[in-house]
């Protein structure tokens, strides 16, 4: 059991890894795919009710040369180092660097003392050892009684843990109080609403990909109000500029040809609001290339958000493409879509509110990596291209204005009017950056007024990750925090 | 070593199988794949470049949409200002015919104002990917391309062929005296209008400002080496033999 356990925590780890670690997508082939975080979970639970009686096993019964058995110590203290900084993080939530560096490389020591370790039975007679190993111990009845103690206190341990989030408390405020939508919270109501801190790791850049967010939050008889500040090194708003070169134009990326870019894109932060509190992001984080049979592949084989029934919320708010719009984007994470023909890119579950117009547009026609034909070009050449345009200060592409000189960098956004109209623009925000943090102020009512958005009731769990110039490699955090309302 | 080897693959196998249950029971379970149909190869729509030549459906830029169900290609809507930009609105207007109200839709190349003839009128004179029998379609033609979303609040259309369609009405040349909306009744003629937002299709009295979907029949495209193989057979046979 605890070998199943291993095996099934070390590829199930190696998916998880290949959120930040690029080198595991290699194996795509090989990993587990779809929710391989509760799978994570639920085999480290299970290990850590059974690696007591191993290890003493062991000890008692082991009869080995001197060699083998440092050996094999060696393997029960990686995999001990394992559990242990497992626990600390899905337990404690540690989410400290070096916990996570010392959780990793003892999953690469254990994979070495795998692929090392019983040689001789893999090249002698790997059925016969498989036998040993895997069907032997269920012909003893104490093997069955073991087992379900097993089972039963991991699956105690687990459904506990989950079942207590992190309480996030709203202040009730009184319906005449003013709170303005400006990304700071110098009303005198915010400083008695209790922050709670979420660490948040594994997304890009960043500090060595972790962020620590501080939430707290309002509400009168019909609003729910957020304040959030969270670690961002860099004020990010160079989205996808355009670059004049020799041949033309061309979108200045690293990565968005596999919507994956991680160097010229905004900085963004999600809030994710579900009914249920079930972890990897209310079971809608679905990890690989094609998570489902069903569906295609997408091209960046991180995974796809979507859920089995239902519809999740998600608001998101981008930097460049939303903020000036004091919006954030509504948007919800649904059962998969059926793919379009032609359509650029298919995102399973991940949707956004139906919306009746007033978008902001890219500036290209047709993205090609090797070059683009801009919708609109600027009345001269700049050297910045930081934020947003309005389409009505740029005019229409055409040959005879294109003699912008080699270098000259254009925007990419392009607002066509200053705000996103119908359900799409349900959530008020605006964000500031200052000293090395953004502060994002955030308001929706708590009524949902479409089909895809969520009552915010007591008892809602909700998840908040942060982009650090990224397109879709995001901070997360285990397990969700739970709204609930002061009366 | 060929027992070294086998050893080693059996193992690999084993490794594989036991990662990947998952999938090998969804593939036996048969479920229908919602993928099958996105990447049938004959597919109703195909882009046409500036030009007038088929490109393939993950290409771009296009400009026009062939329609194999229809047979007729399909003068796809821009938002490059020119002539063909969806946002332009028109009031509907046959000059053949003198039938209609001249001039009541706004767009940026007539300063009196814009009707279905102007539209048309660009269409022919540019020769828009290289065709130059462009005409509004019929209402069976435009009620013919609306289709279910593939997400709550979209456009009742094939969004990705067709991708700056107007929460608009949209005109066919098919005469009316039906109109829909009963206080515009005593106006008493008027034209077949499709929504795209709605999936529905309506009367309009002819001096309404509604959006434009130009058609041409089929006729002899220029043919790329390639395009035999795009269109798919039985249909570049049909357009040589016109």
């Amino acid at each position: 059991m605890v070998g199943v356990c291993v095996l099934t925590l070390l590829l199930s780890g190696f998916r998880i890894a290949s959120q930040q670690r690029d080198f595991w997508l290699n194996f795509d082939w090989l990993l587990p795919q779809g929710l391989v975080h509760i799978w994570h979970v639920i085999a480290g639970v299970l290990l850590l009710t059974s690696l007591p009686v191993m290890l003493i096993a062991l000890l008692k019964q082991r009869n080995e040369s001197p060699v083998t058995k440092v050996f094999n110590q060696i393997g029960s203290i990686l995999i001990c180092i394992s559990v242990v900084t497992g626990v600390g993080q899905f337990f404690f939530e540690f989410t400290h660097f070096v916990v996570r560096f010392i959780h990793y490389y003892s999953a690469l020591g254990i994979l070495v003392f795998i692929a090392l370790h019983p040689l001789r039975y893999y090249f002698q007679k790997p059925v016969k050892y498989l036998v040993h190993v895997i069907f032997e111990p269920l012909t003893y009845k104490r093997s069955y009684f073991y087992l379900g103690t097993f089972f039963l206190a991991s699956s105690s341990l687990y459904l506990i843990t989950l079942s207590t989030p992190e309480t996030l408390q709203s202040h009730v405020i009184a319906d005449d109080v003013f709170i303005k939508i400006d990304g700071k919270d110098n009303e005198l109501t915010w400083q008695k609403a209790k922050p709670v801190t979420v660490n948040t790791f594994a997304g890009a850049n960043f500090y060595e990909g972790t962020s620590q967010i501080t939430l707290k939050t309002l509400h009168n008889t019909t609003e729910t109000y957020f304040f959030i500040r969270w670690q961002d090194p860099s004020e990010s708003l160079l989205h996808l500029p355009l670059v004049r070169d020799e041949d033309g134009w061309h979108v200045k990326s690293h990565g968005f040809e596999r919507f994956d870019e991680k160097e010229y894109y905004e900085d963004k932060l999600a809030l994710l609001f579900s009914k249920s509190c079930s972890i990897a992001a209310a079971a809608t984080a679905h990890l690989g290339s094609q998570p489902r049979y069903d569906l295609p592949k997408n091209s960046h084989k991180k995974g796809y958000h979507f859920t089995a029934d239902g519809v999740v919320d998600l608001w998101q708010w981008k930097a460049v493409r939303t903020n000036s719009m004091y919006l954030a984007d509504d948007s919800y994470i649904s059962k998969p879509v059926p793919p379009v023909v032609g359509a650029a890119r298919y995102t399973a579950g991940y949707q956004q509110d139906k919306d009746m117009g007033g978008s902001y547009v890219l500036n290209w026609n047709w993205y090609s990596h090797d070059s683009v034909t801009p919708k609109r070009l600027p009345a001269y050449p700049s050297s910045n291209a930081r934020g947003y345009a309005s389409w009505f200060d740029y005019k229409a592409y055409s040959p005879e204005l294109d003699n912008f000189p080699v270098g000259s960098v254009i925007k990419s956004v392009l607002y066509r009017s200053n705000q996103l109209e119908g359900g799409r623009a349900d959530v008020r925000a605006h964000g500031r950056y200052s000293n090395g943090y953004w502060n994002l102020e955030i308001v929706r009512k708590k009524s949902a007024s479409e089909q895809t958005d969520i009552d915010l009731n007591e008892g809602v769990c909700l998840w908040v990750s942060a982009f650090d110039h990224a397109q879709v490699s995001h901070t997360r955090h285990v397990k969700p925090l739970q709204l609930s309302y002061e009366l | 070593m060929f027992s070294f080897l086998k050893r080693f693959l059996v193992l690999s196998m084993i490794t594989l199988v036991s990662t990947q249950l998952g999938t090998l029971y969804r593939i036996f379970q048969s479920v229908p794949s919602i993928v099958t149909a996105s990447e049938d190869k004959e597919y109703r729509f195909v882009k046409l470049n500036e030009q007038g030549y088929a490109i393939s459906n993950d290409k771009g830029p296009w400009h026009c949409v062939y329609d194999r169900e229809l047979d007729i290609v399909w003068l796809v809507g821009r938002d490059d200002e020119s002539p063909f930009d969806s946002y332009w609105s028109y009031s509907w207007f046959n000059k053949e015919h003198s039938v209609g109200v001249k001039e009541r839709g706004t767009c940026n190349y007539n300063e009196t104002g814009c009707d279905t003839s102007h539209v048309q009128q660009q269409a022919i004179k540019r020769k828009a990917c290289n065709i130059s029998n462009w005409r509004l379609p019929y209402a069976e033609e435009l009620i013919a391309l609306v289709q279910t979303p593939t997400k709550a609040g979209g456009l009742f259309i094939q969004h990705a062929f067709f991708p700056h369609v107007q929460k608009g009405d949209y005109w066919s040349q098919t005469h009316s005296s039906r109109i829909n909306p009963s206080a515009l009744t005593h106006l008493k003629q008027g034209a077949v209008a499709v929504s795209f937002k709605h999936g529905k299709s309506r009367v309009l009295p002819f001096r309404n400002a509604a959006h434009v979907m130009l058609v041409a029949d089929k006729q002899a495209l220029p043919l790329s080496p390639h395009q035999s193989v795009l269109l798919g057979k039985k249909q570049s046979i049909a357009y040589f033999k016109n």
